[in-house]
């Protein structure tokens, strides 16, 4: 989400209140982040955001992968 | 486009009755004969420290957690219509962890525990949400004695790599990983984690913390809540656990746990001669100079192999032979890890698909630099092709047929061991060396998740998929690998097996024969590579694995 959710210059589309929102939902409702993945928009109108083109597409093109990696076990036959 | 629901308090919680709900409030509202309890504006529904037996869910109005600081209460978000609050304390042996207090007149519904454990019956997905919830909410703490080692890499980043207590994975932590792990001490939230990030020049986001709190959970780095012991744990179904019984006898393994002691042993009792310069050195030199007398010898143990009824005793020295070579080959892995300082969890024999097999694991060598790593991973195809290089100089050395047939023999399995084992579309040697010359740990795993992302039906755009070309190629390449395989090995048989099946069976089985076990081999290869690509696409559609808190087995340990 969240690069833009700063107050680095790219940010500005969304307020850190707003971020807090955002988490609060995220937090206590697990369909949000499906609704989050399936439709960006309706999930940030839900909770009171309106979105603008550039954070929707933003959200819609996040890239969740972990920074933490579990190493498989090295079994070398 | 749907209107805004703002709500005037700042309130958040899936609403009821639209969109965005989950399974949760699906499975719970319709339990009418469940208690409504009204708590009025101030009033407080929960207090940190309390032991809980029952878990609310909020109809109507507003609540706010908060959690008790040493710097003081601290506000850790607003509820709204639809949220649960108080399961964390259900379902584990914990007191609740936070005090909820009305901020406007609000109903709940009362869920007592036996009412969540028959919803969970009904509802397979109510569970798994609510394990989704409870690592949301959760302050999760590092587990005791976790050592971390850091490695530089090529491009001038660090990374950190975490070694668990007892024998849980090991754990790879780039940069934005090792700021998580370093706010897990049991205060903050993954919310509290992101707010955090926002400051840095790479803020995160808390899918990408969940994720990453999967991983260490897994690996035993952090604490694991416990089940409490009268919930009690879905089984599988029947042909999930067929398919794992059938899984472990296509994959036997006999595990010795004490293999560490006997190879520290061996490597403090001669074996540390081996790693002196310029030991090493000269055993690759005498490696390669086997070749030359391989070739010698070859030509004179033809004159006996190309006889059957004469070469049919060495069959007898090929069972020996190859176990032999196994033992050496492993050893050689084995006396590397020690030599580097680090420990062999465990050695073994087994068979997979029938095909016999040893390993080592050497699994504690993570905590080395990739160089070491390659090293370890080297050590055993050196060892084979030592091994072949005597018995080839021992071979033209003979004067007796047979035993220079045997000798060659024995060298020809050892050095088919090297080609097999270095051959990197294999999960042998070859494989770790690559990966870690890729500097791609777990390669195989991502390669399969890769490919998976460009089945039609996922998201081939994904960024996932741009940064994983390399992937992607060896994952392809894997899989032409297997296809050849599968076609050479009924070759194979047609060729070599059929003219000795021809003598036992009659003309027709022996002609069917070759076609049922090519036909095995094609439907084995096919499940193989299917179970695989399915099993990368579940993990993507699925995101992290839920959060399932450990039941406690009646010895304490929680490991499974």
């Amino acid at each position: 989400m969240i690069s833009i959710m700063t107050n680095q210059p790219r940010a500005g589309l969304l307020k850190r209140e707003e971020v807090a929102t955002l988490l609060d939902r995220w937090t206590n409702d697990a369909a949000f982040e499906r609704l989050l993945k399936s439709d960006p928009r309706a999930a940030l109108e839900s909770c009171g955001i309106r979105p603008s083109e550039e954070l929707v597409a933003f959200i819609g093109g996040l890239d969740l992968s972990a920074p933490v990696q579990e190493l498989q076990a090295r079994l070398i036959r | 486009m749907n209107s805004p629901r703002t709500r005037p308090d700042g309130s958040s919680g899936p609403v009821l009755g639209q969109e965005g709900r989950g399974p949760l409030s699906q499975s719970l509202m319709p339990a009418e004969r469940l208690e409504r309890r009204t708590i009025r504006a101030g009033a407080t529904l929960m207090s940190q420290g309390q032991a809980g037996d029952e878990c609310y869910l909020l109809r109507t109005g507003s609540l706010e957690v908060s959690i008790a600081d040493p710097g003081g209460d601290r506000r850790i978000g607003t509820l709204g219509p639809g949220s649960l609050v108080g399961e964390g304390a259900l379902l584990t042996d914990e007191l609740r962890n936070a005090t909820v207090v009305a901020t406007r007149d609000s109903e709940v519904i009362v869920l007592p525990r036996a009412a969540l454990l028959e919803a969970f019956e009904t509802d397979p997905g109510l569970e798994t949400e609510l394990g989704t919830l409870l690592s949301r909410r959760e302050r999760p703490e590092r587990a005791a004695g976790v050592l971390v080692h850091e490695q530089g890499t090529g491009g001038g980043e660090v990374i950190r790599v975490l070694e668990p207590p007892a024998l849980g994975s090991y754990v790879r932590l780039a940069p934005p990983g090792w700021f998580i792990w370093q706010r897990l001490d049991g205060r903050h939230t993954i919310k509290d984690i992101v707010l955090e990030s926002l400051d840095t020049e790479e803020p995160l986001a808390p899918g990408t913390i969940a994720t990453a709190l999967a991983e260490l959970r897994r690996s035993g780095c952090v604490k694991t809540r416990a089940l409490r012991t009268d919930v009690r744990t879905r089984q599988a179904p029947l042909r999930h656990r067929a398919a794992l019984v059938l899984e472990r006898l296509m994959y036997l393994e006999l595990t010795w746990k004490g293999a560490g002691r006997f190879f520290g042993s061996l490597y403090l009792h001669g074996g540390h001669r081996l790693f002196r310069r310029p030991a090493p050195a000269l055993l690759l030199v005498f490696a390669l100079s086997g070749l030359f007398p391989f070739f010698l010898a070859g030509s004179r143990a033809s004159l006996l192999l190309e006889t059957p009824e004469r070469s049919r005793p060495l069959l007898l020295v090929l069972v020996p032979a190859l176990l032999v070579a196994l033992v050496f080959h492993e050893t050689g892995h084995a006396l590397a890890t020690v030599h580097y300082g680090r420990r062999v969890r465990s050695a073994g024999v087994g068979w997979h698909w029938l095909v016999p097999i040893a390993f080592v694991d050497t699994t504690d060598t993570w905590a080395l630099g990739r160089r070491r790593r390659i090293v370890v991973s080297l050590a055993g195809p050196l060892t084979s092709s030592v091994l072949a290089g005597v018995a080839s100089w021992a071979a033209v050395a003979q004067g007796n047929l047979f035993a220079t047939a045997a000798l060659w023999q024995f060298a020809l399995i050892a050095n088919l061991s090297l080609l097999s084992n270095l051959n990197p579309l294999k999960a042998r040697d070859g494989y770790y060396v690559l990966s870690d010359l890729l500097e791609r740990p777990n390669l195989r795993q991502r390669a399969f998740t890769a490919l998976a992302r460009i089945v039609p039906g996922l998201r081939a755009d994904s960024p996932q998929w741009r940064m994983g070309w390399p992937e992607v190629l060896y994952g392809l390449s894997v899989l032409v690998f297997l296809a050849a395989a599968t076609v050479s090995s009924i070759a194979s048989y047609r060729v070599v097996v059929k003219a000795h099946i021809d003598r036992i069976l009659p003309d027709d089985l022996a002609a069917a024969l070759p076609w049922a076990i090519g036909l095995l081999i094609i439907v084995a290869t096919v499940l193989w590579a299917g179970s695989h690509l399915r099993a990368a696409r579940r993990e993507i559609a699925a995101g992290p694995a839920p959060y399932r808190p450990q039941p406690v087995r009646p010895d304490g340990d929680r490991r499974g």
